[in-house]
């Protein structure tokens, strides 16, 4: 499938970390270039061009969230954040500033290893279901779902609880309104960002999902099975551009 | 105006007090004196024959058309009411006989007209409501000759009666008891009674409101709730009071935060050596050392990351949320079930609480990883109390022992059996939750099940039902 290596950015001012993590990634199969601040990053993007940035938000001069703006305004390339800061407010700020992805340090190594395959491999194979320019929320039905605050309301606003798998496969499926998506393919959209030993299989999530937001879990409305298919989510979605709430 | 009301609090209740009783002591002597009848006059006896015989010698000098208005121009007119035909029995008895005789004969030598008759009665005023009773006072008689002196007269009726047999009776003027006066004195006293008390009740009330409000700031900043504006009006004291508050707030606020952004520092900086080591972990060949570090690191880390959160649980409170929480707990315990843990959740029914959503699932999370770490099983429940909801999340384990319930709340405090880390947690997990659920006006409390409910420990975890 991969013709070349795909090439990663690392910036991030610690230089252990930094050594360590492109020794990981390379290990993995990745070409990684790694710098220190954001005024090498820009001399190096002049030059070079990468499929994916990892980027810390802790830097000295411009912190990570202002590479990200910067990056974001010049590339639509995957960009992940790493922090040392775990709130809630840091992650969100990151996400609307256009970052793909949010990891917390210490991250574990397998982790980062998984939610850098997974965001290559979602630009190379679905870039025309998930366009670029982020959308804030998506609504169906009445219903709410905010990717960046990861967070489901119903059409009282209350908030709706899921669990990560169950989270990712809505959105998957949301995104992707009235195509039919193979347990397989649910299975690679998913796996990016909750890779957990434990998941229950797609089926058990879907049934759960369906248990909390179809109005009759046995008749399902918004996800239909389809037989020899997977799942196909019928619900009209209409992605919002201002955030709703 | 400002500067005549006092400041302090004693000085202002006092004031108020004062002021109060003078204005219904004011009330009611001015009520009584526009209403009641006025006292009837005693008169002097030489003062009283000189009026009547001068009165009654003038009123014969006008025609008889004139006379009534005549008299009523006399400046004595006021102490008298005037008859012109016979007087209706106005006396009851008993007649003061001496004082009778010895008057008629003082108005017969006074009066210059040559009346057929006067008679002079003295007694006591029949059937003419509240006046006091005439009581005659006498000088003792100096000897039995002497003839006893009245020193004042009260009630009396002089009749002259002229040869061609014109009539004039005298008799002071006895106010009438006015119709209903009894009613509206006391409609007076009661509208009185009334305004009276809802003006001491609104200014009791405006003196004891900021001392309401310092009152409810106390209580909560002692629940650790959101640090509010407090008020700096009312008396002296309670500004004194409001000003030493907010000072030691100042202070507390201060010595927490400093405490708080060191622990805060120290485990945020332990996260970028722990990088380190999760990537260098990886390089270890032997299988079991790797293992044996890796587990070390997610101790450590557990320990950072929930200090971390124990020093910041103030940080940005945020507004409540609706929050459903049959899905809040199916979610909880299917990411644990996920995981071959023995969770079970009974409550199924869609309850919205407000909350704040992140708040009450770590909360929750941790009362659940606590029932598994200890108990070895967590079965969840929800109670839909009048004013509350109150979720039990009970395990099976062999519970904690009754004096020692409290002290696990306390961070860091591990029950001595079980302070091997291999059971997990930090000693932080029941602090955090209870901290959490107390900043939203909830609670957590620890019980010992007793046999008809099976046997370990019940967590349970209070939300008020906000508005």
């Amino acid at each position: 499938m991969q013709t070349r290596k795909s090439h990663i950015l690392i910036v991030d001012d610690d230089a252990d970390i930094r050594k360590l993590t492109s020794q990981l990634l390379g290990e993995s199969g990745f070409r990684v270039t790694a710098v220190s601040d954001g005024a090498a990053m820009q001399r190096l993007l002049a030059s070079e061009s990468f499929d994916l940035a990892v980027l810390d938000v802790m830097l000295p001069g411009e912190d990570g969230f202002a590479l990200c703006r910067k990056l974001r305004a010049v590339s639509k390339m995957p960009i992940v954040m790493l922090t040392a800061r775990a709130s809630e407010t840091d992650r969100v700020v990151g996400l609307e500033l256009g970052a793909d992805d949010y990891v917390a340090k210490p991250f574990s190594p397998r982790e980062l290893v998984a939610r850098v395959r997974a965001h290559l491999r979602r630009t190379n194979e679905l870039q025309p279901a998930a366009p670029k320019s982020r959308v804030k929320c998506l609504r169906f039905d009445g219903w709410t779902i905010d990717p960046i605050r990861r967070e489901l309301r119903n059409a009282e606003g209350t908030l709706v609880s899921l669990t990560g798998t169950e989270f990712d496969l809505l959105t998957a499926l949301a995104e992707r309104a009235q195509r039919v998506l193979s347990r397989d393919q649910l299975l690679d959209l998913v796996r990016g960002r909750t890779a957990h030993p434990f998941d229950r299989s797609i089926d058990v999530s879907i049934s759960r999902l369906r248990r909390k937001i179809e109005p009759f879990p046995d008749e399902p409305r918004f996800i239909r099975t389809v037989r020899n298919g997977g799942y196909v989510f019928t619900a009209e979605v209409v992605p919002l551009d201002e955030s709703a709430g | 105006m400002k500067r005549l009301w006092p400041n302090r609090l004693g000085p202002q209740m006092a004031l108020l007090t004062v002021g109060l009783l003078v204005a219904v002591q004011f009330v009611s002597i001015a009520v009584f004196a526009l209403m009641l009848p006025r006292s009837v006059p005693a008169f002097e006896p030489g003062w009283l024959v000189e009026r009547l015989a001068s009165l009654a010698d003038g009123a014969m000098a006008q025609p008889a058309a004139a006379r009534p208005a005549w008299l009523e121009a006399q400046p004595e007119a006021r102490w008298f009411t005037f008859h012109f035909d016979a007087l209706p029995d106005l006396l009851d008895l008993p007649q003061e006989a001496q004082t009778s005789a010895w008057l008629t004969t003082m108005l017969a030598a006074q009066t210059k007209h040559p009346w057929a008759r006067i008679d002079v009665s003295i007694g006591r005023p029949r059937a003419v409501g509240p006046i006091a009773p005439p009581r005659l006072e006498r000088i003792p008689p100096q000897s039995a000759e002497v003839q006893p002196m009245p020193t004042a007269l009260v009630f009396f009726v002089a009749t002259f009666v002229s040869p061609d047999g014109a009539v004039l009776a005298v008799r002071p003027f006895l106010p009438g008891r006015s119709q209903g006066a009894a009613i509206v004195l006391a409609a007076w006293l009661v509208t009185f009674l009334i305004a009276a008390s809802l003006v001491g009740w609104w200014a009791i009330a405006r003196i004891a409101a900021p001392l309401g409000l310092l009152a409810r700031a106390t209580e909560r900043f002692g629940r650790g709730m959101a640090n509010e504006a407090l008020p700096r009006r009312g008396a002296h004291e309670i500004r004194v009071i409001a000003d030493s508050f907010a000072e030691m707030r100042r202070r507390v606020a201060r010595f927490v935060g400093d405490r708080t952004t060191m622990i805060a520092a120290i485990s945020h900086d332990l996260r970028t050596p722990l990088t380190r080591m999760r990537l260098r972990v990886e390089r270890v060949e032997d299988e079991d050392l790797r293992a044996a570090l890796s587990r070390d690191i997610d101790a450590l880390e557990a320990i950072a990351r929930e200090t971390l959160e124990f020093a910041r649980i103030d940080d940005a409170p945020g507004p409540p949320d609706r929050v459903d929480l049959a899905s809040l707990l199916q979610t909880l315990a299917d990411e644990r079930a996920d995981m071959d843990q023995d969770v079970r959740c009974a409550a199924h029914a869609p309850l919205v609480v407000s909350a704040r959503a992140d708040a009450l699932r770590r909360a929750l999370g941790n009362l659940i990883d606590n029932a598994l770490a200890y108990g070895g099983a967590a079965r969840i429940s929800v109670v839909d109390l009048p004013d509350a909801v109150r979720i039990d999340i009970d395990d099976e384990g062999p519970g904690i022992p009754e004096n020692r319930l409290e002290d696990v709340f306390r961070p860091f405090v591990r029950l001595e059996d079980s302070r091997n880390r291999t059971t997990g947690g930090t000693g932080l997990g029941l602090a955090i939750a209870r901290n959490l659920a107390r900043a939203q006006g909830g609670d957590v409390v620890l019980a010992n099940r007793t046999p008809p409910d099976g046997t370990g420990l019940r967590a349970s975890l209070t939300l008020p039902k906000g508005s």
